[in-house]
This record gives structure tokens, sequence and C-alpha cells, in this order.
């Protein structure tokens, strides 16, 4: 009997596990390998080159830019995005009348496809036709339409509003999740305590939400880190490397360039990021044997 | 709470939601509007809001362009193959790995995660290889099996929250009246399951539909082309844009994740919220 259970558990865990391991550890493994090598899909080289490849790296000032443009466009939209979520969920725990509607609507960019999402900020920025250039324009912000993504200076604010959009209801929905989950009664015993707003705020409801701001933010910058659909259709990367993040490099260098060597050093450096910022995502989800 | 203290609130309240729903609903309803504008409108009146003249020229454009009809196939057909796949791997192995009791579940269950935070590109420049090496580039079999992989390592998690909350004892009684253990999960515990399997069909659903790298990166013919890589064909980098036909375009792929999202809203909203609400 237990030597059954074993064998059921090993054979519905397996295929899950094998397609994991086929299309994202081996891979992973083998793209760290390339990282050692002059491998290119157009020159035919595969020679193993030791470290030239992380000497070149760290004696390219692109490599500089990029971390920083990463670091930027992964961080900043989060927390433009944290405040507009969290607010939107304060307005709606209050909103007690049509709350799932109105959190239905609001969720409406973040269930936009990140293509379309894109595609209409293009759309919004472009230097002719563009709604933000006529509004700023009327309002006599701006004397002459800008080309906002053409522009080492704004294309990368430019980047960063489309992610805040994009990405403010997701913190919307896991606040708002996590302030039902708060207790009316505690709230209301401050009120009679005579808290003001600021201070049940500060005291009673930020405190019960820090795992889940926590969790909630983590994930983002990752995913800000990731990020491709979004920012490839807007910059590719410029204007001059203006908006050229990690992600957006290893893809010209591998798959324009066909350079998969340098690509994949790239990646390496890449992946070190993500693991320092992974690490503590697993520690919060592993914190509770439960979490789902 | 008083009457007064009510209509304070609200009135306080009501220009907030309204800016809070402008933020977030100008932009769709920008979209949507172009949409149904003459190439004309766009560009004579810019900044009009309402189009002079309600048209569906663009829809017609857009759905008589037999590359975008066969983009949204494809994009329809991967897509939904990819989460039927996750949605039966990730109910077995979640529904395991709640049942077995060994050591070191934890940190399997913590590696998989992990997975899920590698990042694409990197992965994709050794795939590329192996495809191609295998003849599985412009393969649907390349884009399926790629799409399953981005939404399992969650889903396995969600699929073991959910199974966590199937009672045990439910399918011991089943399985004291003679059933597997296989026969129990499908009898008794995959139609508990349900709804935790309804979220992880859309989750992967959507993740699918997000992607533009692997898409851009797997395939290379246009009769294979998914609708993301499509767009970028069709779209950037051409002199004259028309979009009008651009936004009726967006407004018809937002179409399958918009109205899956209103039907089954709860579910979703349940298995993203539930594992970092709890605890």
């Amino acid at each position: 009997m237990r030597r059954q259970e074993g064998i059921f558990f090993a054979a519905t865990v397996f295929p899950a596990i094998a397609v994991i391991g086929f299309v994202i550890v081996a891979p992973l493994l083998i793209s760290i390998f390339y990282s050692f090598t002059d491998l290119s899909l157009i020159e035919g080289t595969d020679a193993f080159t030791g470290l030239a490849n992380y000497r070149h790296l760290l004696a390219d000032p692109t490599f500089y830019q990029s971390l920083w443009n990463t670091l930027m466009l992964g961080v900043v939209p989060v927390v433009g995005a944290f405040f507009v979520g969290f607010g939107q969920a304060l307005l709606l725990n209050e909103a007690v009348a049509a709350r799932s509607l109105l959190r239905g609507l609001t969720l409406l960019p973040w269930v936009i496809p990140q293509i379309v999402v894109s595609f209409l900020f293009l759309f919004m920025y472009n230097s002719s036709v563009g709604v933000v250039n006529v509004l700023l324009h009327d309002l006599g912000l701006i004397h002459h339409f800008v080309p906002w993504l053409a522009l080492p200076g704004t294309a990368p604010p430019a980047v960063a509003i489309a992610y805040v959009w994009t990405e403010a209801p997701f913190f919307m929905l896991m606040l708002l999740a996590g302030l039902q989950t708060i207790p009316p009664e505690i709230v209301e015993a401050a009120i009679v305590d005579g808290a003001g707003w600021w201070q049940r705020l500060r005291l009673v409801v930020l405190p019960g939400l820090r795992r889940i701001i926590a969790i909630s933010t983590i994930l983002m910058v990752i995913w800000n880190f990731n990020n491709f659909t979004i920012i490839w259709p807007l910059t590719q990367g410029g204007p001059v490397n203006a908006t050229l993040t990690f992600a957006v490099w290893v893809y010209r260098q591998a798959f324009q360039n066909f350079d998969l060597g340098s690509a994949s050093t790239i990646g390496v450096a890449w992946l070190i990021l993500l693991l320092v910022v992974t690490f503590f995502y697993l520690r919060l989800m592993g914190g509770d044997e439960g979490a789902a | 709470m008083s009457g007064a203290w009510r209509w304070r609130q609200r009135l306080v309240l009501a220009p907030l939601l309204l800016l809070s729903l402008g933020f977030s609903l100008l932009p769709v309803i920008w979209m949507v509007f172009t949409s149904f504008k003459t190439s004309h409108a766009v560009f004579g009146a810019p900044g009009r809001l309402l189009p002079p003249v309600w048209t569906l020229s663009a829809y017609r454009a857009v759905l008589g362009d037999s590359n975008f009809v066969i983009y949204f196939a494809n994009s329809l057909f991967v897509n939904l193959g990819a989460s039927i796949v996750t949605v039966a791997l990730a109910t077995l192995a979640g529904y395991s790995f709640s049942r077995m009791r060994i050591r070191g579940k934890q940190a399997v269950m913590l590696g998989i995660l992990a997975t899920q935070m590698f990042p694409s590109a990197v992965l994709l420049i050794a795939l590329y290889v192996i495809f191609r090496d295998l003849g599985l580039l412009d393969s649907y079999a390349s884009l399926i099996l790629s799409y399953v992989t981005l939404g399992l390592p969650f889903s396995v998690w969600m699929m073991r929250g959910f199974a966590e909350a199937v009672p045990i004892d439910v399918e011991e009684a089943a399985m004291i009246d003679g059933c597997g253990r296989l026969q129990a999960l499908w009898r008794v515990v995959v139609p508990m399951m349900l709804p935790g399997m309804i979220a992880v069909a859309l989750f992967s659903f959507l993740v699918g539909w997000n992607d533009l790298v692997w898409a851009l990166t797997l395939t290379t013919s246009p009769s294979m082309r998914l609708i993301p890589p499509g767009f970028v064909a069709t779209y950037v980098g051409q002199f004259q844009t028309y979009w009008n036909q651009l936004m009726a375009g967006s407004v018809l792929v937002s179409l399958p994740t918009v109205i899956i999202f209103t039907l089954l809203q709860k579910y979703l909203v349940q298995g993203i919220t539930s594992g970092a609400v709890k605890g």
C-alpha cells in the first residue's frame, strides 16, 4: 500500500517537474555555460573563452547604464503603482455599495493584455497625433509637440508611467483583499479610542498589511526586471540606450546580433540581480507552511 | 454612525472615486473611441474624444486582414492548449504535494516557485538552440510547451493551496469504499477543486496572452505568428500608422481576457490573493 502511494505521488508530480526541468532549468544551465564561450549564430564560432566575456562586460559602460536602467524601471514604477493602488484599495474598501463593479472597472488596466497597453501608450505619446501632446499643449504646458519616447530625458519616465498605469490595479487587488481581512471591530475600537484617520492607517491598517505589501512589491519588482512586452514596442531600449534594460539588451544581443555568448553573460548578471530579490521573496512565501 | 457624518464621508469619497476611475478608464475609453473613428478623424482632430462620425471601418479593415485573423487564431489555439495542459499538470502535482508527507517537500516547492522568476530572454538563448536542433522552431508544440512552463510553477502552488482546502476525510471515505487514489482524486477531489482549476486555467491563459518575447523568438514565419509579434511586425517602425485600425485590433485582442475576467472575476481574485493574504 505504501509502495503504491509512492508510485502514485511520483507519477503525478513527475510531468510538472519534467516540463519545468526541460524548459527552465536545463536551458538556464546551458545559457550559463554559453557565457564562457564565444558562441555566435552567424559567425559559427563556439570556442571556450573562459572569463573573456565577463571582462568585456565589466569594461563596457553600456553594462552600468543597463544595470541602472533595470533598477530604475524595476523599482520606481512600483513605488508609483503602490501609492495609486493603495489609494484605490482604501477608496474601494469604503465604497460598499458597488464594490465588485468598481473593483472590476479599476482592474481593467491590468486585465488588458500588455501588448495592448504598450501600443495604447505608443499612440498616446505620439508626437503628431498623441493625446498627451494635445492635452499638454491645450493647457499651455508645452508649446510644441514633444516626441516623448524619442528623447533620452523623457523616454524613461514615459515608460515608467505606462508601467504604473497597468500595475496599480494589482496592488489595489492585493491590498483590498488584505484590507478586508482586518476585522472591522479593531478599526471601530480605534475610532472609539479617538484615533484619527491617519493614526488608524498607520497603527491599525498598515501593520496588518505588512506581509501582503512586501510580497506584492517584490513580485512586481521582479516582473518589471523581466518586462519585455511593454518596453519593446515603446522604445526597443532607445533612444541611445536610455531605456535599455537587461531584458531588452539580452534579446538584442542574442537575436539581433546573434552573439549568444555575450548575451548569456549579460543574462548571468541579470540572474544574479534577480536571485537577490527572489531570495527575499521565497523567505516571505516559505515563512508559513500553508501559503499557496 | 450619524447620517451627517455619512454624507460628509460621501462628499469626500465621490470626487476621489471619480479621479481614480478616470485614471484607470480614460486611456481605455480613448482606445475604444479611437477604434470607431476614421483615419481621417484621427489625424484631423487628434484631441477630440468622440468620433465625429461613428464607423466600423477600422474593424472591417482589421477583420478583413487575413494576417490579423491568422495571428488571432494562432494566439487562441496556443493559449487554450497551454492552459488545458497546465490545469492537468498543476492539478496532479498540486494535489500530490498537498497529500504527500516527505522531508524536503517545502524545499522542492520553493525551488519550483523560484523557477518562475528566471528571466525568459536568458532561457530563450539556450532554448532557441535546443528547439532549432529538434526542428521545433515555428511549431505550435514549442509555443504550447513554453507557455505551459511560464505559468506552471505558480499554478502548482495555487493548486496545492486549493487541494489543501479539500478535507482529507472525504477522499479517505471514498478510498475505504474501494476507490483507488486516482479514482478518489477524479471522482471526489477534482469536483471540489474546480474553482481552483478555473483560476489556474485563467491565470495560465493570461500569462501566455501577455507574452511577447517567447513568441517573437520561437516563430519566424508569418503563418505561425501570434498576435503580439504580429502587432510589432505590422505597426512598429511604419512610416504611417493607421491608429484607428491599431486601436480596433487592440480592442479585439483585449476582448478574450476582459470577457473571461468579467465572468470569472471571483475565482481569479481568490486564486491570486489567497496565498499572500493568509498568514
